[in-house]
Protein backbone atom coordinates (compact mmCIF):
# COMPACT_ATOMS: atom_id res chain seq x y z
CA UNK A 1 0.00 0.00 0.00
CA UNK A 2 3.01 2.23 0.56
CA UNK A 3 4.69 2.52 -2.73
CA UNK A 4 0.69 2.61 -4.71
CA UNK A 5 1.34 5.82 -5.80
CA UNK A 6 4.18 5.24 -7.64
CA UNK A 7 3.23 1.12 -8.71
CA UNK A 8 -0.16 1.92 -9.37
CA UNK A 9 0.35 5.53 -11.13
CA UNK A 10 -3.98 5.06 -12.33
CA UNK A 11 -4.78 3.74 -8.98
CA UNK A 12 -7.81 5.09 -6.71
CA UNK A 13 -7.24 6.86 -3.64
CA UNK A 14 -9.59 7.24 -0.72
CA UNK A 15 -9.07 10.86 -0.91
CA UNK A 16 -10.38 10.79 -4.82
CA UNK A 17 -13.95 9.38 -3.64
CA UNK A 18 -15.46 12.34 -2.04
CA UNK A 19 -14.85 14.23 -5.66
CA UNK A 20 -16.88 11.53 -7.58
CA UNK A 21 -19.58 12.26 -5.30
CA UNK A 22 -21.48 15.22 -7.25
CA UNK A 23 -21.89 13.13 -10.44
CA UNK A 24 -22.71 10.18 -8.80
CA UNK A 25 -25.50 11.84 -6.77
CA UNK A 26 -26.91 13.53 -10.15
CA UNK A 27 -27.18 10.08 -11.58
CA UNK A 28 -28.69 8.81 -8.97
CA UNK A 29 -31.01 11.32 -8.82
CA UNK A 30 -32.34 10.57 -12.08
CA UNK A 31 -32.75 7.27 -10.87
CA UNK A 32 -34.51 7.19 -8.09
CA UNK A 33 -35.65 11.19 -8.21
CA UNK A 34 -35.85 11.24 -4.49
CA UNK A 35 -33.19 13.20 -2.74
CA UNK A 36 -32.84 11.45 0.24
CA UNK A 37 -32.96 7.90 -1.27
CA UNK A 38 -30.07 8.92 -3.97
CA UNK A 39 -27.92 10.24 -0.98
CA UNK A 40 -28.22 6.79 0.46
CA UNK A 41 -27.30 5.18 -2.30
CA UNK A 42 -24.50 7.29 -3.20
CA UNK A 43 -22.84 6.62 0.46
CA UNK A 44 -23.57 2.82 0.07
CA UNK A 45 -21.60 2.75 -2.89
CA UNK A 46 -18.79 5.32 -1.67
CA UNK A 47 -18.24 2.85 1.44
CA UNK A 48 -18.24 -0.28 -0.97
CA UNK A 49 -15.82 1.42 -3.38
CA UNK A 50 -13.57 1.61 0.05
CA UNK A 51 -14.07 -2.13 0.98
CA UNK A 52 -13.07 -2.56 -2.75
CA UNK A 53 -10.24 -0.02 -3.56
CA UNK A 54 -7.70 -2.88 -3.68
CA UNK A 55 -9.51 -4.18 -6.23
CA UNK A 56 -9.76 -1.37 -8.59
CA UNK A 57 -6.90 -1.97 -11.78
CA UNK A 58 -7.52 1.26 -13.55
CA UNK A 59 -8.65 -1.26 -16.95
CA UNK A 60 -11.89 1.75 -16.36
CA UNK A 61 -11.52 5.09 -15.31
CA UNK A 62 -12.59 5.59 -11.70
CA UNK A 63 -15.48 7.24 -12.44
CA UNK A 64 -17.05 4.25 -15.06
CA UNK A 65 -15.94 1.80 -11.68
CA UNK A 66 -17.83 4.25 -9.75
CA UNK A 67 -20.79 4.46 -10.97
CA UNK A 68 -20.66 0.46 -12.23
CA UNK A 69 -20.98 0.28 -8.40
CA UNK A 70 -23.81 2.98 -7.98
CA UNK A 71 -25.94 0.80 -10.81
CA UNK A 72 -25.68 -2.17 -9.06
CA UNK A 73 -26.80 -0.53 -5.67
CA UNK A 74 -29.64 1.18 -7.88
CA UNK A 75 -31.01 -2.69 -9.26
CA UNK A 76 -30.60 -3.78 -5.50
CA UNK A 77 -33.01 -0.92 -4.61
CA UNK A 78 -35.66 -1.39 -7.30
CA UNK A 79 -35.16 -5.19 -6.05
CA UNK A 80 -35.67 -4.93 -2.54
CA UNK A 81 -38.66 -2.07 -3.10
CA UNK A 82 -40.39 -4.27 -5.82
CA UNK A 83 -40.06 -7.08 -3.34
CA UNK A 84 -41.54 -5.21 -0.46
CA UNK A 85 -43.97 -3.54 -2.13
CA UNK A 86 -45.17 -4.15 -5.63
CA UNK A 87 -45.91 -1.43 -7.89
CA UNK A 88 -48.71 -0.64 -9.72
CA UNK A 89 -48.28 -0.35 -13.42
CA UNK A 90 -50.76 2.94 -13.36
CA UNK A 91 -52.64 4.87 -10.74
CA UNK A 92 -51.76 5.07 -7.01
CA UNK A 93 -48.11 6.12 -7.78
CA UNK A 94 -48.76 8.43 -10.95
CA UNK A 95 -49.59 12.07 -9.49
CA UNK A 96 -50.42 12.84 -13.61
CA UNK A 97 -53.21 10.46 -13.36
CA UNK A 98 -51.57 8.18 -15.87
CA UNK A 99 -55.10 6.58 -16.44
CA UNK A 100 -56.32 9.56 -18.93
CA UNK A 101 -52.87 10.09 -20.22
CA UNK A 102 -54.12 8.95 -23.38
CA UNK A 103 -56.86 10.50 -23.54
CA UNK A 104 -55.61 13.76 -23.18
CA UNK A 105 -52.62 13.35 -25.84
CA UNK A 106 -55.39 11.59 -28.33
CA UNK A 107 -58.17 13.25 -29.77
CA UNK A 108 -61.70 10.94 -29.89
CA UNK A 109 -60.49 10.01 -33.33
CA UNK A 110 -57.08 8.73 -32.28
CA UNK A 111 -55.23 11.39 -33.73
CA UNK A 112 -52.68 13.63 -31.85
CA UNK A 113 -54.71 16.58 -29.77
CA UNK A 114 -51.81 18.52 -30.35
CA UNK A 115 -49.27 17.54 -32.85
CA UNK A 116 -45.66 16.92 -32.09
CA UNK A 117 -43.54 19.48 -33.32
CA UNK A 118 -40.10 19.70 -35.28
CA UNK A 119 -37.39 19.73 -32.94
CA UNK A 120 -34.47 21.20 -34.25
CA UNK A 121 -31.41 19.03 -33.79
CA UNK A 122 -29.15 19.42 -30.95
CA UNK A 123 -26.29 20.46 -33.60
CA UNK A 124 -22.80 22.21 -31.92
CA UNK A 125 -21.71 20.63 -28.55
CA UNK A 126 -23.19 24.05 -27.27
CA UNK A 127 -26.80 23.41 -28.32
CA UNK A 128 -26.64 19.56 -27.42
CA UNK A 129 -25.67 20.79 -23.69
CA UNK A 130 -28.79 22.81 -23.30
CA UNK A 131 -30.92 20.37 -24.98
CA UNK A 132 -29.15 17.63 -22.23
CA UNK A 133 -30.49 20.26 -19.45
CA UNK A 134 -33.79 21.00 -20.50
CA UNK A 135 -34.16 16.89 -20.76
CA UNK A 136 -32.53 16.45 -16.99
CA UNK A 137 -34.96 18.80 -15.91
CA UNK A 138 -37.88 16.89 -17.31
CA UNK A 139 -36.62 13.38 -16.65
CA UNK A 140 -36.70 14.63 -12.80
CA UNK A 141 -39.82 15.34 -13.00
CA UNK A 142 -41.00 12.26 -14.60
CA UNK A 143 -42.77 10.27 -12.33
CA UNK A 144 -43.88 6.78 -10.77
CA UNK A 145 -42.99 3.33 -12.30
CA UNK A 146 -42.95 4.29 -15.68
CA UNK A 147 -39.92 6.76 -14.49
CA UNK A 148 -37.86 4.29 -12.92
CA UNK A 149 -38.48 1.54 -16.01
CA UNK A 150 -37.30 4.44 -18.35
CA UNK A 151 -34.42 5.67 -16.59
CA UNK A 152 -33.00 2.12 -16.11
CA UNK A 153 -33.90 1.70 -19.94
CA UNK A 154 -32.43 4.50 -21.09
CA UNK A 155 -29.84 6.22 -19.21
CA UNK A 156 -28.36 2.56 -17.35
CA UNK A 157 -28.65 0.90 -20.64
CA UNK A 158 -30.39 -2.13 -19.19
CA UNK A 159 -31.80 -5.03 -20.79
CA UNK A 160 -35.62 -5.09 -21.31
CA UNK A 161 -35.74 -8.87 -20.02
CA UNK A 162 -33.61 -8.00 -16.72
CA UNK A 163 -35.52 -4.66 -16.11
CA UNK A 164 -38.47 -6.86 -16.44
CA UNK A 165 -37.24 -9.42 -14.18
CA UNK A 166 -35.78 -6.85 -11.48
CA UNK A 167 -39.04 -4.98 -11.24
CA UNK A 168 -41.40 -7.94 -11.47
CA UNK A 169 -42.64 -6.63 -14.74
CA UNK A 170 -44.48 -8.67 -17.70
CA UNK A 171 -43.35 -7.57 -21.16
CA UNK A 172 -46.79 -6.25 -22.00
CA UNK A 173 -46.46 -3.93 -18.68
CA UNK A 174 -43.23 -3.00 -19.48
CA UNK A 175 -44.09 -1.66 -22.92
CA UNK A 176 -47.05 0.22 -21.60
CA UNK A 177 -44.98 1.95 -18.91
CA UNK A 178 -42.44 3.24 -21.53
CA UNK A 179 -44.97 4.58 -24.28
CA UNK A 180 -46.20 6.27 -21.09
CA UNK A 181 -42.89 7.69 -20.13
CA UNK A 182 -41.76 8.57 -23.44
CA UNK A 183 -45.33 10.51 -24.16
CA UNK A 184 -45.08 12.46 -21.14
CA UNK A 185 -41.46 12.97 -21.59
CA UNK A 186 -41.41 14.33 -25.13
CA UNK A 187 -43.99 16.55 -24.27
CA UNK A 188 -41.96 18.09 -21.61
CA UNK A 189 -38.74 18.02 -23.41
CA UNK A 190 -40.94 19.79 -26.19
CA UNK A 191 -42.18 22.53 -24.20
CA UNK A 192 -38.86 23.12 -22.81
CA UNK A 193 -36.91 23.13 -26.06
CA UNK A 194 -38.81 25.06 -28.24
CA UNK A 195 -38.99 27.83 -25.52
CA UNK A 196 -35.25 27.48 -25.05
CA UNK A 197 -35.16 28.32 -28.74
CA UNK A 198 -37.41 31.12 -28.73
CA UNK B 1 -57.25 1.76 -40.46
CA UNK B 2 -55.03 2.79 -37.72
CA UNK B 3 -54.87 5.67 -35.81
CA UNK B 4 -52.10 7.59 -34.50
CA UNK B 5 -52.56 6.40 -31.13
CA UNK B 6 -52.45 3.16 -32.18
CA UNK B 7 -49.29 3.83 -34.36
CA UNK B 8 -47.46 5.66 -31.53
CA UNK B 9 -47.59 2.56 -29.30
CA UNK B 10 -46.10 0.48 -32.03
CA UNK B 11 -42.96 3.26 -32.73
CA UNK B 12 -42.79 2.96 -29.08
CA UNK B 13 -42.53 -0.84 -28.86
CA UNK B 14 -40.16 -1.23 -31.81
CA UNK B 15 -37.30 0.48 -29.91
CA UNK B 16 -36.99 -2.36 -28.06
CA UNK B 17 -39.02 -5.33 -29.51
CA UNK B 18 -39.23 -6.80 -33.37
CA UNK B 19 -42.52 -6.53 -34.51
CA UNK B 20 -44.38 -8.59 -36.40
CA UNK B 21 -44.45 -8.13 -40.18
CA UNK B 22 -47.82 -7.00 -40.44
CA UNK B 23 -47.21 -4.47 -37.62
CA UNK B 24 -44.11 -3.28 -39.45
CA UNK B 25 -46.07 -2.93 -42.72
CA UNK B 26 -48.96 -1.31 -40.92
CA UNK B 27 -46.10 1.49 -39.26
CA UNK B 28 -44.51 2.32 -42.23
CA UNK B 29 -47.93 2.33 -44.37
CA UNK B 30 -49.05 5.03 -41.39
CA UNK B 31 -46.16 6.86 -41.59
CA UNK B 32 -45.38 7.35 -45.07
CA UNK B 33 -49.04 9.02 -44.70
CA UNK B 34 -48.24 10.89 -41.28
CA UNK B 35 -45.73 13.94 -40.42
CA UNK B 36 -47.53 13.87 -37.09
CA UNK B 37 -46.34 10.59 -36.52
CA UNK B 38 -42.93 10.43 -38.44
CA UNK B 39 -42.27 13.52 -35.82
CA UNK B 40 -42.45 11.53 -32.93
CA UNK B 41 -41.00 8.31 -33.95
CA UNK B 42 -37.96 10.96 -34.56
CA UNK B 43 -38.26 11.99 -30.67
CA UNK B 44 -38.39 9.20 -29.66
CA UNK B 45 -35.05 7.95 -30.96
CA UNK B 46 -33.75 11.18 -29.80
CA UNK B 47 -34.81 11.07 -26.36
CA UNK B 48 -32.81 7.41 -26.41
CA UNK B 49 -29.90 8.90 -28.04
CA UNK B 50 -29.77 11.98 -25.41
CA UNK B 51 -30.91 9.97 -22.36
CA UNK B 52 -27.78 7.82 -22.92
CA UNK B 53 -25.62 10.55 -24.08
CA UNK B 54 -26.83 12.13 -20.15
CA UNK B 55 -25.73 8.73 -18.27
CA UNK B 56 -22.36 8.42 -20.06
CA UNK B 57 -21.90 12.20 -19.81
CA UNK B 58 -22.17 12.34 -15.61
CA UNK B 59 -19.21 9.14 -15.73
CA UNK B 60 -17.24 11.10 -17.67
CA UNK B 61 -17.64 14.35 -16.03
CA UNK B 62 -16.81 12.86 -12.84
CA UNK B 63 -13.67 11.66 -14.24
CA UNK B 64 -12.30 14.87 -15.40
CA UNK B 65 -12.75 16.32 -11.57
CA UNK B 66 -10.47 13.37 -10.74
CA UNK B 67 -8.12 14.24 -13.00
CA UNK B 68 -7.89 17.55 -12.11
CA UNK B 69 -7.43 16.28 -8.40
CA UNK B 70 -4.58 14.12 -9.39
CA UNK B 71 -2.74 16.03 -11.98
Amino acid sequence: MTESRESRPTGLRADDLPGHRPAMLRYAILQVREAAVAEDLVQNTLVAALQALDTFRGDASPATWLIGILKRQIIDHYRRVSREAPLPVSGGDDPDGDADLLDRLFASDGHWATAPAVWSDPEGSRRQEDFLAVLEACLKGLAGQAGRVFALREIMELDPADICKDLGLTPSNYWVLMHRARLRLRQCVERGWLMERS
Amino acid sequence: MDTCRDISALISRAMDARLSVSERLRMRLHLALCSACRKFSRQVRLLRWASRQLGRQLGRQSGRQLGRRSS
